[in-house]
């Protein structure tokens, strides 16, 4: 092996206490800048969206912004800034978070800010109809306007036959439109519960003044009942499936050619993620240097392993160059897939995606906010913030066979969908 | 316990450093800066070269210091382009070669454990790059088709049409090179440029990991130190780009479009100058984020946008203040209108004495935030040769921003926002907002086809 054999070194600590409330919260001390990340991260996503209730999870994050008890409209923006910090929030299918990145001697601001809307929201219609309208033009500004966009929830919808992962996050326009204040009291109240919720800290801090703090703010955040939990169930495949969608603004036919495949943590998901990378990853993944550089046939090619807490997708999206057919890119795409299938990666791809795998995870764990949403993750999903050093090295220790056989069991037919994108004039 | 009702206030601020760069420079020219940063085992490297931007492209040849920085990677003298990409690949290194208006930067990430294999290749790269004639044509047709793509992005044709009109004639102007520019390419002209102007006198090779600078400079000296001394041409070929004076308006017809996505734009400052502080924080205090007066008025009070911001482009030989919102079409005239009233009332009357502060406080604390991985703080150093910057640049950055009084503020505001001059870029629905744009001021209709539709 070229690159020698991989050594690397990477700990982060991670101090877990519960509250009284239900309240999870972790601490990771990460020494050497004077910064630190509080995340709270809420087990809620759009996967518990009902049929006319859609994007309302990630509306309600608007909403989380709009003051509560001790913060006014327009407040908590105003004061993350004066100390000197930055803050979001993001919703997902399976997940929503807020988090502010401050000087680590302003932990304190961000843990009122975020124990004060965790007791005491303030919701009104008035603020419900303004963030409604920032909503909608979200959605026009990322996919209503932009080219491929929409196609991309025409593909999920055909991939999924439960309404929790069939619709998008951001939702339809009229279900935006038909959100309620009670919609968003009832919302508030069954999920934003302290026991459904984790806070991590991470950052220039110590853990038990972390943890002290913490008490401080969050210990008289009453309990409220936790929601039932929720399992996203999906019926066995049977056949594939095919769709077309006529693009406004496409300018170019595009593909996407999606395997519905196993929930995350899943062995064969460890197995998969080699998949992709062989495929898709780097200058010298086997798919995109054939279709995007030797062959010239896409302009570009993403392959993803879409992990979800229920089945995940194996995602192939490529965008055609002029005067290739989307037929043209399946049919590629599916003969690269028979050949990983039939013969697994070769003993020099394997090592060098434990390598890439490993340079990820060091990587992408130098920020605070890096390492507060990782133990998040794991914290919320599945209750113990430490899994994903077990993880990282369950995923290094995969064989090639074990990526050959997961290839073969589940990018099948019977898994598979397709849809192909094309120009509106085209169409 | 019982809850806490009012904001905290920060407790005694935490002393924040800047590493110090330990430097060489080797007998090819290149000057060498290594820092100990961060805590992972990984280092961020970049090689600037000053002057080798578009700038540089020659006359007739839009577009070749794009393709040549593309092309860097199409193989060496030892290896084609596919062994290559499976030597970086095997050591998770990513290495990448590309241009901007005002120089060349490569790049390499690699984990500290391949230092040397890693420099060694990025050496090999810089050095020995053949530029073959089937991997420059396969690069310069991948950008032909990219750039049909292109043309059905809003973002892009906002861009393309407001920089062809804030620089006219001017390779600031150019967002992307055109069709034509690249077809009147050659592989030689690819050659040339690279021999010409990306050599390493002149050049510096900056990098931070969590090693010691002295085993980074080490390194270093391995890969690049036995290189003979280059020469090749350095500065700027061009003159600064001229003023646009008064207020226009282009729009680019996109039917069909759910939004109108307007940018605006107008002359301001340069990086170099002493009331760029100033002018950073002010900019802060209008559109800088999600706190700041644009955001605040047009998103949070008047629900017409997602977003709604303000900025401060640098280059090295001009620059623009620009301010940008995206909206549905129904309200092109409200957003335009709002957006242009808040910048002109800014303009004439300065942050808010509450602005102000909040605007120097947010700047001071989240100094660190885009500092805390050795690829931040490399940044620094390239964004700080590229411009001529003082060596404490970034060490003193903090007190000068400290130092801004409301009153210049609202001075730099007065001079660099004024929207009575400045170029409108708008992306829509021409049959629907022409008459909205017109009623603001001179309105040009394009199509999406390119800059000279």
């Amino acid at each position: 092996m070229p690159g020698g054999p991989i050594s690397f070194e990477l700990e982060i600590p991670a101090h877990v206490e519960h509250l009284a409330n239900g309240l999870t919260v972790v601490v990771s001390p990460q020494r050497g800048i004077p910064l630190v990340t509080v995340d709270v991260t809420y087990d809620v996503g759009s996967r518990v969206e009902l049929p006319g209730k859609t994007g309302f999870a990630h509306l309600f994050e608007h909403l989380m912004f709009e003051g509560s008890e001790n913060v006014g409209k327009g407040e908590h923006f105003r004061l993350v800034a004066s100390a000197g910090g930055t803050m979001n929030g993001t919703t997902s299918e399976d997940r929503t978070n807020y988090y502010e990145t401050l000087p680590a001697e302003c932990l304190d601001l961000g843990l009122f800010l975020e124990s004060d809307r965790m007791r005491a929201l303030v919701l009104t219609q008035e603020k419900l109809d303004n963030q409604r309208e920032a909503v909608k033009e979200e959605k026009r500004l990322r996919i209503d306007n932009q080219p491929y966009a929409p196609s991309f929830e025409t593909a999920d919808a055909l991939a999924y036959d439960a309404f929790a992962y069939k619709h998008s996050v951001i939702g339809s326009m009229d279900d935006l439109g038909a959100a309620s204040l009670d919609d968003a009291r009832r919302f508030y109240e069954t999920y934003y519960a302290p026991g459904n919720a984790l806070l991590a800290i991470a950052g220039d801090v110590e853990p038990a003044e972390a943890f002290r703090r913490a008490r401080a703010f969050f210990d008289d955040v009453p309990a409220r009942g936790k929601p039932a939990p929720f399992a996203v169930v999906e019926p066995p495949p049977t056949a594939e499936r095919r769709a077309e969608v006529s693009d406004a603004h496409a300018a170019v036919p595009a593909l996407h050619l999606n395997f519905k495949v196993a929930d995350r943590r899943h062995p064969d998901l460890f197995a998969l993620s080699y998949a992709e990378k062989v495929l898709g990853a780097g200058e010298s993944g086997r798919l995109w240097r054939r279709l995007v550089k030797d062959d010239e046939l896409a302009l570009s090619l993403t392959v993803a392993l879409d992990e979800r807490r229920g089945p995940s997708l194996f995602r192939f999206f490529a965008i055609a160059r002029p005067g290739v057919a989307p037929e043209r890119l399946e049919a590629e795409i599916l003969a690269d897939v028979a050949r990983l299938a039939a013969e697994g990666p070769t003993p020099r791809e394997m090592e060098r995606v434990r390598r890439v795998i490993t340079a990820g995870a060091i990587r992408a764990t130098q920020t605070t906010q890096a390492v507060a949403f990782l133990l998040s993750e794991y914290g919320v999903y599945d209750g113990d913030p430490n899994l994903w050093r077990r993880d990282l090295d369950e995923v290094l220790s995969v064989e090639a066979e074990h990526v050959r056989d997961a290839v073969q069991r589940w990018l099948v037919a019977a898994r598979r969908s397709v849809v192909a994108v094309r120009p509106a004039e085209a169409a | 316990m019982s809850a806490v009702r009012v904001p905290p206030p920060p407790g005694p601020p935490l002393p924040f450093s800047l590493p110090r760069f330990e430097r060489t420079v080797l007998p090819s020219g290149l000057a060498v800066a290594a820092a100990r940063w961060g805590s992972r085992p990984t280092v961020a490297a970049a090689i600037v070269f000053p002057g080798a931007g578009s700038t540089a492209d020659p006359p007739g040849r839009d577009g070749t210091a794009d393709v040549t920085g593309d092309t860097f990677l199409g193989g060496t003298r030892t290896k084609t382009a596919r062994q290559l990409a499976e030597a970086l690949d095997d050591l998770a290194a990513v290495a990448d070669v590309s241009a901007g208006t005002d120089s060349t930067v490569a790049r390499l990430y690699v984990l500290e454990s391949d230092l040397d294999a890693g420099l060694a290749l990025f050496a090999e790269i810089l050095t020995e790059a053949t530029f073959p004639e089937e991997e420059f044509d396969k690069g310069r047709r991948r950008l032909i088709a990219a750039l049909q793509e292109q043309r059905s992005e809003p973002d892009f044709l906002a861009r393309e049409r407001l920089y062809d009109r804030l620089y006219p004639g001017h390779p600031y102007g150019t967002v992307s090179p055109t069709e034509k520019g690249l077809l009147a390419l050659t592989r030689d002209d690819v050659a040339d440029f690279a021999r010409r102007r990306l050599s390493f006198a002149g050049a510096t090779l900056v990098l931070a990991g969590a090693a010691d600078p002295g085993a980074l400079l080490a390194a270093a000296t391995r890969a690049f130190g036995g290189l003979p001394a280059t020469s090749g041409e350095k500065g700027f070929t061009v003159p600064p780009p001229p003023r646009v004076g008064g207020f226009s308006i282009h729009l680019v017809n996109r039917p069909g479009s759910v939004q109108t996505n307007l940018l605006f734009a107008r002359p301001a400052i340069a990086r170099r100058s002493p009331r760029f502080p100033a002018a950073v924080v002010a900019n802060q205090s209008l559109g800088g984020g999600a706190s700041s007066r644009l955001f605040h008025v047009l998103r949070e009070e008047r629900a017409l946008t997602y977003g709604a911001y303000s900025s401060l482009a640098t280059r090295v030989l001009a620059g623009h203040f620009g301010a940008s919102i995206d909206c549905r079409t129904e309200v092109t005239a409200e957003a335009l209108g709002g957006l242009l009233d808040l910048i002109r009332a800014f303009a004439a009357e300065g942050p808010l004495a509450e602005e102000h502060e909040r605007s120097k406080n947010y700047l001071l604390g989240s100094f660190p935030i885009p500092r805390e991985t050795p690829g931040g703080v490399v940044q620094d150093e390239l964004t700080r040769l590229l411009h001529g910057l003082p060596e404490d640049e970034f060490t003193t950055w903090r007190d000068r921003v400290r130092a801004v009084t409301r009153e210049e503020a609202r001075d730099a505001a007065a001079e660099l926002f004024d929207p009575a001059t400045g170029i409108v870029a708008a992306v829509g629905d021409a049959g629907k907002i022409r008459p909205i744009l017109e009623a603001r001021g001179e309105t040009t209709l394009w199509d999406a086809d390119g800059p000279r539709a």
